[in-house]
């Protein structure tokens, strides 16, 4: 009986070893993709010459943009530690409908109103994002829709596996009155 | 199935590299519009036509982005310090197509007559600000409609400022009708040079007396004016009579605008 829970004990960690390695693999060129060329793409852009009251703005976008970055290593991450089971598919699942309540938020509902006083004139900026945000929405929900065929298929798939073989002797051997 | 998964999955793959490649570029293009100064405004010129004042304020637009910005339009409102709309004049420009310089003109006309016919005549009265609202939207590579909105105030000199007419006093020797007069000119942006027509009437309301003060009122702007105006009267009119009741209509007229004033002593009716 020991003999076979640490052999099992060691199928799993062999079982896992992998996809951890191919979790953080994953992880660092997420963090690479999402992060550091985003932000040294960033910093190439002209801000400097920007007036200084657009800088809670573009303060408050830095963080929301941590976090963009954050969601998506996140589940990429977990996504990798989680194939093959349906738990994949239900955080694929939930990152597309994190993400719709992301953009929703973070573009204000897609009205995003920035107001300032420059030179003590009042300043009031307005940008319809609607159509934009409409797009975003559209992509996730498609995203969502995939990932919930993929999990049916997935558990369909699973139904339809015919039951592994098991010998005379195996199943005498389940039995506890013949032990 | 399979294929159905494949064809949802490639979808929002290829959605994404757009929108991603979309954003970054509308990023550093608006970036580039904001900081290398696109928006050119020269020196504003004021020109007086038909009784009524244009504000002509030239700007250029050098779309050096990498999208076409449309339907652009800047538009002033201006109101006085009790909310009358003063004035609100629209420029659009259709198209700014992306590496091309747009050079407009967004003129603010300012007609007396409107003025005159929404009874503002406190204006030339009483100093204040004018709020003056400025509004221009654009719609950047056709796809992000954009509006900013300025709140500013433009001091008000009223020409006429703290006008009063005192009480009248009689000269019997040299005949003449002394009405003390006192204003400041706080405009800052022209003088006041005015014809001063006077009638005066007397107790039995007839008009016993007219003419214009000569020579014309003049105050420069920012300055003040405390004298008296001495209407001449001539010896058919009877002073002592005139002393005890008594009214003058003033007929204030300017190259720009004209108004009424009406001084009354004793029980005089209308």
């Amino acid at each position: 009986m020991l003999v076979t829970e640490k052999k099992g004990k060691e199928t799993f960690a062999e079982r896992i070893k992998p996809r951890v390695f191919k979790a953080t693999i994953i992880g660092i060129i997420t963090f690479f993709l999402y992060y550091v060329l985003p932000t040294l793409l960033f910093s190439t852009f002209p801000t400097e010459n920007l007036p200084s009251e657009f800088d809670p703005y573009f303060s408050r976008y830095e963080n929301l943009f941590y976090i963009f970055a954050a969601i998506i290593i996140c589940f990429a991450v977990v996504n990798q530690l989680s194939s093959g089971t349906i738990f994949q598919h239900a955080f694929n699942v939930a990152k597309a409908i994190i993400l719709i309540i992301y953009f929703i938020y973070a573009l204000e509902g897609g009205i995003l109103t920035l107001s300032m006083s420059l030179e003590g004139n009042m300043v009031n900026i307005v940008a319809n994002l609607t159509a934009f945000l409409a797009i975003l929405i559209s992509v996730n929900l498609l995203t969502l829709a995939k990932n919930m065929l993929e999990a049916i298929n997935f558990l369909s798939q699973k139904v339809e596996q015919p039951p592994t073989e098991i010998t005379k002797e195996e199943e005498m051997a389940s039995i506890p009155e013949l032990k | 199935m399979r294929q159905a998964i494949r064809a949802l999955g490639w979808t929002p793959k290829i959605f994404w590299i757009v929108i991603t490649v979309f954003m970054i570029t509308c990023l550093y293009s608006a970036m580039g519009l904001m900081t290398a100064r696109s928006i050119q405004f020269g020196e504003f010129e004021v020109s007086f036509h038909n009784r009524t004042t244009t504000v002509s304020l030239p700007f250029s637009f050098n779309n050096t982005g990498l999208y076409d910005i449309s339907d652009m339009n800047i538009t002033t409102r201006i109101a006085d310090y009790n909310g009358t709309l003063i004035s609100a004049s629209t420029t659009f420009v259709p198209l700014i197509p992306r590496g091309s310089n747009v050079e407009e003109v967004h003129n603010i006309s300012i007609s007396l007559d409107e003025i005159a016919s929404k009874n503002t005549t406190y204006l030339l009265f009483n100093s204040g600000n004018f709020s003056i609202e400025i509004f221009a939207g654009l719609v950047f590579a056709r796809v992000f409609p954009f509006q900013i909105s300025i709140n500013t105030s433009m001091p008000w000199g009223a020409p006429f400022s703290n006008f009063s007419i005192g009480e009248v006093s009689f000269d019997y020797v040299i005949r003449t009708v002394s009405v003390p007069l006192s204003f400041k000119n706080d405009s800052p942006y022209f003088d006041v040079s005015a014809n001063i027509h006077f009638g005066i009437y007397n107790h039995e309301n007839v008009l016993v007396h007219s003419g214009v003060i000569t020579p014309p009122l003049e105050v420069k702007s920012g300055d003040s004016h405390e004298d008296p105006l001495e209407l001449s009267v001539g010896p058919s009119v009877d002073l002592l009579e005139l002393k005890e009741k008594g009214r003058i209509h003033f007929f204030f007229e300017t190259s720009i605008f004209g108004f009424e004033k009406e001084i009354k002593w004793g029980d005089v009716s209308d």
